[in-house]
């Protein structure tokens, strides 16, 4: 357990040393703050304060008085309107013809300096309910104007398995960010982790380093020193990343909800965690014999990135385990422990899931993350010390059959 | 702890390890005592770092015995060997000093001895200087007595050597065989794995030969040496060779003679029949075959150790 803990410390030692870890894990927070950077200066430029229009009712049905607060400027003498134009009071105006109702044309005035940007390239949205309520004022009762100009009020009742009406959810929001937040991290984890296991194994193996930690500590022992260490590094890197990104979110005075105003039930918290760090460990220990057959760390990364695509199965299908969280399929992805932790979490915040596939998912997945950690200390064990060449599958084979 | 203590350092019996179709190392058997200075010796490929490999449990054999200071192989022992691989390295990355207290950690230092034990291990092979270099600084003969002082740092009992000379100048060679001895005087059992074999005679009590993964050759340089002898003398004198009796034939040896004894003559009776028949006698000693010789002449004879 000693040596567990130094061989820890070296590693994320070691990461935290290299100038390129840092490196990566700035650039996500600086892409952030150029994306913002540039997002204001787009903004400023296309001056998106909503403009001042007018209107000249010569067809004598929309009000006279533009109703307040909407942007809008209601004129009777043409002349004056123009003037307001060209002194820039407004940013277009809109003749509306006494023949409006048998022609639909309607005259547009802007300016010809006016900026891409410019309102009044389509007839806003305000004019238009004007129009809308003017035409069918006369026609239909106050009730059906209401509903021609807002057809539909969508309220929606929600049916749990049984056909009962389920208990309205006032934090759907945090129902489903949770899950998504943990198989993001998960993708994110197994990719960083990937990079870094295999990077230092492989370095182990071209600098000769390997065979005096052999000497020292079992190939169990230094598996596991390397990916607690390394899986710490890689969780450090996304907290750094959170962290940046809900500081550049309320920068950009977005409306993001910060964790504070998340209501997380301990479940979700609990599935989340459990399913995280088991796929953690599940696929940290396929890596590391991936890394044990590679001969550089390019081609352990590519090998490692079919493991990040297995992990991201589940989020490619999502539509269907969405739809279908009880499904076969998703239930099927349940029990393979490749894509048993995404699924978990993305079940459990479409649906209620029986206990009995989320116990099955963690019970696959702890199996898999014991056989994987058996078979590829074998792989380490026979493969670390093969120099300048990748085994043959036959001799992997043996190495897996073999009695460690 | 416990120096030249009773017993083996190391006592392997029965070894055998195939790779598919291909027989590595076949019913090895051999023992190291405390304090001794021990040559596994035989060309490449003979089996030799397999051998060394089985006996630290880095791969397992497929039969027979290891045991450690005379304990079935277990985690602890590790604690109490030091091994310099053949193929071998060091994070380039790393500081020097960070390595040797990472290593001496992984061998059961607590952090503060191991930091302690790095200083002590620098100053032992000269390089204090360099302790907060990067291991990439290094130049290579620097690289190969860092790595020494990694398989030393722990203070180990026994120290395993794989062909420790190899890459070394001659300069570091003799510095590195100081160490070696240095270590012998402190009671460190020293097993040097070489194909290089005029460094073991020079070094080692007692040598294991193989070849071919099996043991032809076991016991102390000086008897092996002696087994092997041809009946002839080294000479350098300028007297009358044709008149010495019971030569059958002279050999020059660069400034030297090589005279060849019949059967039954002894060397005293060439060194009398040489006395009274005159001449300045400068060198005179029964020739020894080097250990190479002796390894060329079993291999050819595919003899196996008794």
């Amino acid at each position: 357990m000693n040596k567990i803990a130094v061989i820890t410390r070296f590693e994320l030692k070691s990461v935290f040393a290299r100038r390129m870890f840092w490196i990566t894990t700035g650039l996500l927070p600086a892409v952030g703050v150029i994306v913002i950077l540039v997002g204001r200066l787009v903004a400023s430029l296309a001056n998106t304060e909503p403009s001042l229009v007018g209107y000249v009712d010569q067809w004598g049905k929309l009000p006279a008085e533009a109703p307040a607060g909407l942007h809008l400027q209601a004129y009777i003498d043409p002349d004056q309107a123009r003037r307001d134009l060209l002194d820039k009071d407004i940013e277009a105006y809109y003749v509306i013809p006494s023949d409006y109702v048998q022609t639909g044309n309607i005259l547009r005035f802007k300016r010809a300096s006016s900026g891409i940007f410019s309102e009044g390239d389509g007839v806003p949205a305000l004019l238009n309910s004007l129009l809308v309520q003017a035409l069918v004022a006369d026609q239909v009762s106050s009730d059906i104007a209401a509903r021609i100009q807002v057809p539909a009020v969508i309220e929606t009742v929600r049916l749990d398995d049984q056909g009962a009406v389920a208990p309205e959810d006032r934090d759907e929001l945090s129902r489903f960010l949770v899950p998504y937040l943990f198989s993001i991290l998960l993708l994110v984890s197994i990719g960083m982790t990937s990079g870094f296991l295999v990077q230092s194994i492989t370095e182990e193996k071209q600098t000769r380093t390997i065979e005096v930690l052999f000497s020292s500590v079992s190939p169990t022992t230094l598996m596991a020193g390397k990916i607690l260490g390394l899986g710490l590094a890689g969780i450090v890197q996304i907290v750094i990343w959170l962290v940046a990104a809900w500081l550049l979110a309320t920068l950009a005075g977005s409306v993001l909800p910060l964790p504070g105003d998340l209501s997380i039930s301990p479940e979700t918290l609990l599935l989340g965690g459990l399913f995280f760090l088991l796929g953690y460990f599940f696929y940290a220990a396929l890596i590391v014999g991936v890394g044990a057959i590679s001969t550089s760390p390019q081609e352990g990364g590519q090998m490692g990135g079919f493991a990040t695509f297995a992990a991201a199965l589940p989020l490619i299908l999502i539509s269907v385990i969405i739809n279908e969280p009880n499904g076969t399929l998703a239930r099927v992805f349940t029990f393979i422990p490749f894509t048993t932790p995404v699924t978990v979490m993305l079940r459990t915040s479409a649906t209620s899931v029986s206990w009995g596939d989320v116990a099955g998912g963690a019970v696959v997945l702890v199996a898999a993350a014991v056989g994987a950690t058996i078979l590829s200390a074998r792989v380490f064990r026979a493969f670390l010390l093969l120099y300048g060449r990748r085994p043959r599958l036959g001799e992997i084979w043996r190495a897996l059959r073999s009695a460690g | 702890m416990a120096r030249n203590g009773t017993g083996d350092a190391l006592r392997v019996s029965g070894l055998f390890k195939t790779y598919g179709t291909t027989r590595i190392v076949e019913d090895m058997s051999f023992s190291v005592g405390r304090g001794e200075v021990f040559g596994l010796i035989g060309p490449n490929g003979a089996g030799k770092t397999t051998t060394i490999r089985m006996t630290l449990r880095i791969i397992q054999p497929d039969a027979g015995d290891v045991l450690m200071f005379g304990k079935p192989f277990d985690e602890d022992a590790w604690s109490r060997v030091g091994y310099l691989p053949e193929e071998r390295g060091l994070y380039r990355s790393a500081r020097v000093f960070d390595v040797l207290v990472y290593l001496g950690q992984l061998k059961g230092l607590s952090a503060a001895d191991a930091k302690r034990r790095a200083g002590e291990t620098l100053e032992l092979i000269g390089m204090t200087g360099h302790a907060h270099k990067k291991v990439s600084e290094l130049s290579r003969g620097m690289g190969q007595l860092i790595q020494f002082g990694s398989t030393v740092v722990h203070n180990p009992e026994l120290v395993i050597l794989d062909e420790p000379f190899s890459g070394l100048d001659p300069v570091n060679t003799e510095k590195l065989k100081e160490l070696v001895l240095g270590l012998q005087k402190q009671g460190m059992a020293v097993i040097f794995s070489t194909h290089q074999m005029n460094n073991v005679e020079e070094l080692c009590d007692r040598v294991l030969m193989i070849n071919h993964g099996r043991a032809v050759l076991y016991g102390p340089v000086k008897e092996v040496k002696e087994r092997y002898r041809k009946n002839s003398l080294i000479l350098s004198w300028n007297g009358p060779r044709e008149r010495v009796r019971g030569v059958s034939r002279w050999e020059p040896r660069g400034e030297f003679w090589e005279a060849y004894l019949k059967d039954g003559v002894a060397p005293e009776s060439v060194l009398v029949d040489m006395v009274q028949l005159g001449g300045a006698i400068r060198h005179f000693e029964p020739s020894m075959p080097t250990l190479h010789e002796v390894f060329l002449r079993v291999a050819r004879d595919g003899a196996r150790a008794p």
